[in-house]
């Protein structure tokens, strides 16, 4: 295989794929086009890519399609977080699985009027039901800026494990400084033990 | 102003409601924006900005009373 080229990709899990819910909202599982649309306004958010740690301050957007991959229901998730009630999409979830079990994870809640009313709490709680009853998900994973003070307000509360800290490990295009970064983990199965779920079958 | 007093005012409580068992995982008045707050007026007291480590510290009182005797 040279370059990718031929290179399989893996079917939609029909499991993963399936929508979910909360209490407040739908987490729509979008396609490539839809999960675009959904995070376009980021690519010229300061804050939403200092925070993403993206390399550039700002995208056009073509080169912010191409940042967005390929969502395929096997490896790359994103989903929409839909107000059930008011309609209309306030926020993004990304997840990226690897093949040893690994999700990445990531959430912007743009509508800023949201902020501040648990919206990382009830999503990622419901995006962690969903895929850790998955026997692919082994392990979760995320990667917050030190002063991004909310994030790891959220992932302390969920019982994340804090697992390291990089110095410097970022240089912020928007800032033009170096940043800290912290690292987090949740094994799939303390997550279930934790919320009492069943294991994969 | 105490540690109690400045958890308090970031968790927007009255200063009787904090106490050793006032935290991150089971006080319903410490959401992410109380967090905020939390964290800023710490630095602000201090005088300086909170290293990472000192940021991650900050889930109940006795963290925070910690944190500004130490300094």
């Amino acid at each position: 295989m040279v370059l990718g080229i031929g290179k399989k990709r893996p079917p939609p899990d029909p499991y993963l794929i399936k929508p979910i819910k909360t209490e407040r909202f739908h987490l729509v599982n979008c396609n490539r086009s839809e999960a675009i649309k959904v995070t376009l306004p980021w690519r010229v958010d300061p804050e939403v890519l200092h925070n993403l740690m993206m390399g550039k301050p700002s995208y056009s957007k073509y080169a912010w399609a191409r940042n967005v991959g390929k969502p395929d229901g096997a490896t790359l998730f994103y989903h929409g977080i839909v107000d059930r009630h008011a309609g209309g999409t306030i926020g993004t979830h990304r997840l990226n699985l690897d093949r040893s079990g690994n999700a990445s994870m990531a959430i912007v809640v743009h509508a800023r009027h949201f902020w501040g009313k648990d919206v990382f709490d009830e999503v990622r709680t419901a995006i962690l039901d969903h895929f850790s009853r998955s026997e692919k998900v082994n392990r979760f994973y995320g990667r917050v800026l030190s002063r991004n003070f909310s994030s790891i307000y959220n992932y302390t509360k969920l019982g994340f494990r804090l697992i390291g800290h990089d110095r410097q490990a970022w240089l912020s295009p928007i800032t033009d400084e170096y940043c800290d970064t912290m690292h987090y983990e949740m094994l799939a199965k303390d997550w279930r033990d934790k919320r009492g779920l069943e294991a994969p079958t | 102003m105490s540690a109690a007093t400045l958890l308090a005012e970031a968790l927007n409580v009255p200063s009787a409601e904090v106490d050793g068992s006032t935290s991150l995982s089971d006080t319903a008045a410490w959401d992410s924006l109380a967090h905020f707050r939390l964290v800023l007026a710490v630095e602000e007291k201090l005088g300086r900005k909170l290293d990472p480590v000192e940021i991650v510290s900050l889930v109940d009182l006795a963290a925070v009373e910690g944190l500004l005797n130490r300094s």
